[in-house]
């Protein structure tokens, strides 16, 4: 049965979605309200997707259009723009001494504008080819890997920094 | 540096990282890691970034999905019309049989109101082993024939032993109790979040009432009792009515649906 056949594809795309909103928004409860509209979004649309073609791939781009949406709607200047990227890296994080590495790498994360993020993402999580992130995103492909490049020195530059601070002697 | 090392790209360092080198490249980029110290703790911290993200974000995948995102995808599920049409009217034949049922039971509760003693025994024996989580039953629902043959024994009658699967209650066993006059049964169902169904049968010789369908509500619980000429039955449980009695009139289907030897 096709409805069925609707919710059932859906649903298996769900742990993916939650996985891909939860390290763009950082945050579980915004994470779930953004895969939730996502979900709602593509029943609605469900006719536009293409059978055969790549669901998982429509879905993210769904995602990726709402949350893009969200951000421009809500606060302006957090979607920063291709230029200011660097300019919000300059206030690092700063007092992620005692954290464990893992922890100063989700705090670094958030660092990151939003259009870097979401390509690291796509990249390392979703192990998206760097032409799928393009599709998804409908960026250039060209796009992508300045991207990508930015956003993986920014995370070395922001997690080295506080290991320099954390060479204090006591004596 | 080596001519052959400048076709190396910082797009091949993220490639290799990712997995997405060519494999003619592979050679000529550790040779060009090997030249470029710099380059390789670079391509070193990139992975390790990918690694820390998957150990970050990967427990995601594994999480159960919460309560509101999978009952919004059972809001989403849209039945097509022709199914809803069918259902409808699937529903409203459904709805004149029990209706029919409901007044029969109705217009025998007239005139009688008490019910039969055994009646409030059940609503008892539901209400003492519905709370139990390590003995709600003495014989276990997978030692169901030997359940059978006792009970019929100590009943001196054919007990037989309904199953409502399809509805998603689950046999999880029985027990003989004190009934009046004699042994009685119960048989305790669950489903799955929990909901508890009593089947209390007790032999009718000395009960006085009507095949019909009786309601009673007693200790907290909904049931429907009916007499045959063996057995005095009563099906107890928190439920609504109305499924309640869809219940009952299942057991009583099954039950009338004996073989005769």
């Amino acid at each position: 049965m096709k409805w069925r056949n609707r919710n059932q594809q859906l649903l298996e795309q769900l742990p993916a979605l939650r996985r891909y909103a939860r390290a763009l928004t950082g945050n579980q409860l915004s994470a779930d309200e953004l895969v939730q509209d996502c979900y709602e979004r593509a029943c609605g649309k469900f006719s536009l997707w293409r059978r055969g073609s790549n669901l998982r791939r429509w879905l993210f781009t769904i995602m990726h259009n709402l949350y893009v949406n969200q951000l421009r709607s809500e606060i302006n200047k957090l979607l920063t723009t291709e230029l200011d990227e660097d300019l919000l890296i300059a206030e690092a994080v700063t007092d992620s001494e005692s954290n464990s590495e893992l922890l100063a790498l989700d705090k670094a994360m958030e660092q990151l504008s939003v259009p870097q993020r979401e390509v690291l993402i796509l990249v390392c999580l979703e192990e998206m080819s760097y032409e799928e992130v393009a599709h998804t995103l409908n960026i250039p492909l060209g796009t992508v890997m300045s991207r990508l490049s930015r956003a993986r020195e920014n995370l070395r530059r922001l997690m080295s920094r506080p290991k320099t601070a954390r060479l204090k002697r006591i004596k | 540096m080596s001519s052959t090392l400048h076709d190396i790209t910082e797009h091949d360092l993220h490639a290799l990282v990712d997995g997405q080198l060519p494999h003619e490249k592979l050679s000529r980029i550790n040779d060009y890691l090997h030249h470029n110290p710099e380059e390789a703790k670079k391509l070193a911290s990139w992975e390790l970034q990918k690694k820390g993200l998957k150990a970050i974000f990967d427990p995601v995948i594994d999480e159960p999905l919460p309560k509101e995102m999978l009952k919004m995808t059972k809001d989403s599920a849209q039945t097509p019309v022709l199914f809803r049409v069918a259902a409808v009217l699937a529903w409203i034949t459904i709805g004149t049989v029990f209706g029919w049922f409901i007044h029969a039971a109705q217009i025998t509760s007239n005139y009688m109101n008490a019910p039969p003693e055994y009646v409030e025994r059940a609503a008892m024996a539901h209400a003492v082993y519905l709370p139990e989580v390590r003995h709600p039953v003495e014989v276990d629902a997978s030692e169901e024939k030997h359940l059978t043959k006792w009970l019929s024994k100590r009943l001196k009658g054919r007990v037989k032993i309904p199953h409502f699967t399809d509805t998603g209650f689950n046999l999880i066993g029985g027990r003989l109790l004190p009934g009046v006059d004699n042994a009685a049964a119960q048989f305790m169902y669950e489903n799955k979040s929990g909901d508890r169904l009593t089947l209390y049968v007790n032999k009718a010789d000395n009960i006085n009432g009507e095949t019909a369908f009786h309601y009673a509500e007693q200790k907290n619980a909904s049931l429907f009792y009916w007499i045959d000429p063996e057995f005095a039955y009563a099906l107890v449980g928190q439920i609504p009515r109305e499924s309640l009695l869809k219940l009952a009139h299942q057991v009583y289907q099954q039950l009338s649906d004996s073989d005769p030897n």
